[in-house]
């Protein structure tokens, strides 16, 4: 009667609506499964292989020549000229009175480099050390946990990458303090007598803050709230771990690049890049040499880091080769805008990409890094190398060594900064002694 | 005929129901007398419990709006993982309340007890401030809808409002990037919206219902006035 139809119908249609919601709802978590990238790839357990074929051994610790000493001398000086006696820290950028952890990490190292190579005296290392660990006795953290992303060198105030005040800080990047704990470690082996002191600094952090389910993870703050992300692309991020477990945390999953990476023929050669494409992860993933060059001069290369580095070597001589263009990429500064480059065998999907931090290409920047070629000839020490390195010997000056030379016009890149520097130390110290926490 | 033939009819029903049901379990529980079987206890408690759903369906409901508002998710964890514990316990729940009703459709108890939601409310709210709920009998009669259908669907259709809003500013910020917010995120809480917007809409289509003409005009001239929504001045215009 009246307008409700007959029950059967009245009861087919209701159940077609609840089977309509579970078809609904599988499509749904369907699609929710298929966009989450990272939920997908953290459950993804495919291992890349690793080839059988043997990696180029490093060179062994080897005397220095008088060029070397010379090379050495010219990049203490950027620390002689650069230092702030107020707080202990080193400028990062010539005429810019701020640093991130990271590079006081290099400052540290080098430090214990050059005191290792005999360029600077017991009475310096232990004034510069002193210094410096005072100031991170009264470093402001983040949240009271970590430390900041950038200090103001003359005050050590939390400041942004421009060198704003910024009271709350930005938030902290656990690469940059992991660095920091690496050259930590290194001057505590090899001068204990600073291990009491170091420890109670790092007492006062909550290390356990940078690192969960095995990997490292770094902070940022905007808009009066902080978020938690993973830190760390491929050669960075086993760099970092390594780093870290020296302190004992929880980075192991971080530490091997064989769950991250996959293989890319680059010039004929089979290079390890990152598989968590910067349009998935929103984050830039340049290959390039300094976090294998960091680790080879501070630990020691381990087995996968001896051959990720030397296919990342070959693919830089093979372009060199082809091309006739000296081709030696890193990180690094350059002496106008952008101001700061990621020049990488390859990175965001792309071959020798040179990308800024925010994801921008800028080809025409392309700079051989002084750097990293005082790094790989420190490494491998083979007749490229040598080559390009003679080809830098004018990149020097009376405050230090620039930091490299533009592929386009052969012009120098003028900028003048702490990590340029502290690598051309550490280089050294390992092409002399081995890598620096290795006192055996 | 012994359904309620208008939108007002159908309010002041559920609420004498609702305003009864929870008179005696708040002030006479039957689950604490002495007498009565575990069945029957459990009878009572089951309806009690039913009731008092009144207290969290509302969080449920808007759980997608705050989500899609603030870009947090209520469940910290990968998709897979999170679909992998929560589909097989919705589908197996779903097929059992269907295996339940032995065939019987379940869509319209569900649709009935959402709509239902702000009274249920507004009789706990009544009988917790002790007003005796009134019993004033259901109109049995086809009559047009009188008052104005606003006055009772006004809580589904601000419901709706910000549902349609907080999709809206999801699309947004997922489209610009906003930190928080992700595609899994914004299909899954679209989803839900979709889901609890179907159910809210009948109450528009309810109010918009009027008996068949040839019914109504077989109705005498309705002299009842209500107030459902104000337990304790129900009954004073009842038909003789």
């Amino acid at each position: 009667m009246f307008q409700r139809t007959n029950q059967s119908e009245r009861i087919g249609g209701s159940n077609r609506g609840s089977f309509a919601f579970l078809a609904g709802l599988v499509v749904t978590a369907s699609i929710a499964v298929s966009q989450d990238d990272w939920g997908r790839f953290m459950q993804d357990t495919r291992l890349a292989k690793l080839p059988q074929s043997a990696a180029r051994t490093p060179s062994a610790a080897r005397d220095l020549s008088a060029q070397d000493w010379e090379a050495a001398a010219t990049a203490w000086a950027y620390f002689d000229t650069h230092f702030r006696a107020d707080t202990g820290f080193v400028d990062s950028i010539h005429d810019h009175p701020s640093a991130t952890l990271w590079d006081q990490g290099s400052y540290v190292l080098a430090l214990v480099a050059a005191h290792g190579l005999g360029v600077i005296d017991e009475a310096t290392l232990a004034y510069r050390s002193e210094a410096f660990l005072q100031g991170l006795e009264r470093l402001p953290l983040f949240e009271g946990k970590l430390p900041n992303k950038a200090y103001d060198t003359r005050d050590l105030r939390m400041v942004d990458y421009a060198n704003v005040p910024m009271p709350d800080g930005i938030g902290w990047s656990a690469l940059d303090v992991a660095r920091l704990l690496m050259a930590l470690r290194v001057l505590e082996v090899q001068h204990p007598q600073y291990g009491a002191q170091i420890r109670s600094i790092i007492a006062r952090w909550d290390l356990s803050a940078m690192a969960e389910e095995g990997r490292l993870w770094g902070t940022s703050r905007a808009d009066g709230h902080t978020r938690y992300h993973q830190e760390g692309r491929i050669g960075y991020e086993q760099y970092g771990a390594r780093a870290a477990a020296l302190w004992g945390l929880d980075v192991l999953a971080a530490s091997t690049a064989q769950p991250i990476m996959e293989w890319q023929r680059i010039y004929g050669v089979e290079v390890a890049v990152d598989r968590r494409r910067a349009k998935d992860f929103g984050a830039i993933t340049p290959v390039l040499s300094e976090p294998y060059l960091l680790q080879a001069f501070e630990m020691g290369l381990n087995a996968e880091g001896r051959l990720l580095a030397d296919r990342l070597y070959q693919a830089q001589e093979a372009r060199a080769r082809d091309s006739g263009v000296a081709t030696i990429v890193s990180e690094d500064h350059i002496d106008q805008a952008p101001h700061f480059l990621y020049n990488a065998v390859f990175g965001n999907g792309v071959d020798w990409a040179v990308v800024s931090e925010d994801g921008d290409l800028h080809p025409e920047l392309r700079t051989v890094s002084l750097k990293a070629s005082f790094g790989w000839d420190a490494l491998y020490d083979t007749d490229y190398t040598d080559e390009v390195l003679e080809g830098l010997q004018d990149a020097a000056s009376p405050r230090g060594w620039y930091a490299g030379r533009y592929e386009a016009d052969g012009r120098i890149n003028t900028a003048l900064t702490l990590n340029t520097n502290a690598v051309v130390l550490e280089a050294l110290h390992y092409k002399s002694k081995g890598p620096l926490l290795q006192i055996w | 005929m012994l359904s309620p033939w208008s939108l007002s009819a159908w309010a002041a029903q559920r609420l004498k129901y609702a305003g009864g049901t929870f008179d005696i379990a708040v002030w006479d529980n039957p689950l604490w007398r002495y007498g009565l079987s575990w069945r029957q206890k459990l009878h009572y408690g089951a309806t009690f419990w039913s009731y008092l759903s009144g207290l969290w369906a509302p969080v449920l409901l808007l759980a997608p709006v705050v989500s899609l508002v603030t870009g947090l998710a209520p469940v910290a964890a990968y998709s897979g993982e999170f679909f992998q514990r929560f589909l097989p316990a919705v589908v197996l729940s779903e097929l059992a309340v269907m295996v339940a009703c032995k065939g019987y459709g379940v869509s319209a108890g569900r649709i009935l007890a959402v709509l239902g939601l702000p009274i249920q409310m507004r009789a706990l709210y009544c009988v917790l401030r002790r007003r005796k709920p009134q019993f004033a009998p259901t109109p049995k009669l086809p009559g047009q809808q009188q008052e104005s259908a606003l006055r009772y669907i006004w809580p589904h259709v601000v419901m709706m409002s910000a549902m349609t809003g907080a999709a809206g500013f999801g699309i947004w910020h997922t489209a610009i990037g906003t930190p928080g917010f992700s595609a899994a995120l914004l299909w899954v809480n679209l989803f839900w919206l979709f889901v609890n917007m179907t159910i809210l809409m009948r109450a528009v289509q309810m109010a918009r219902w009027s008996p068949p003409s040839q019914l109504a005009d077989l109705a005498p001239q309705n002299t009842v006035s209500y107030s459902p929504l104000e337990v304790g001045h129900v009954s004073k215009n009842q038909p003789v």
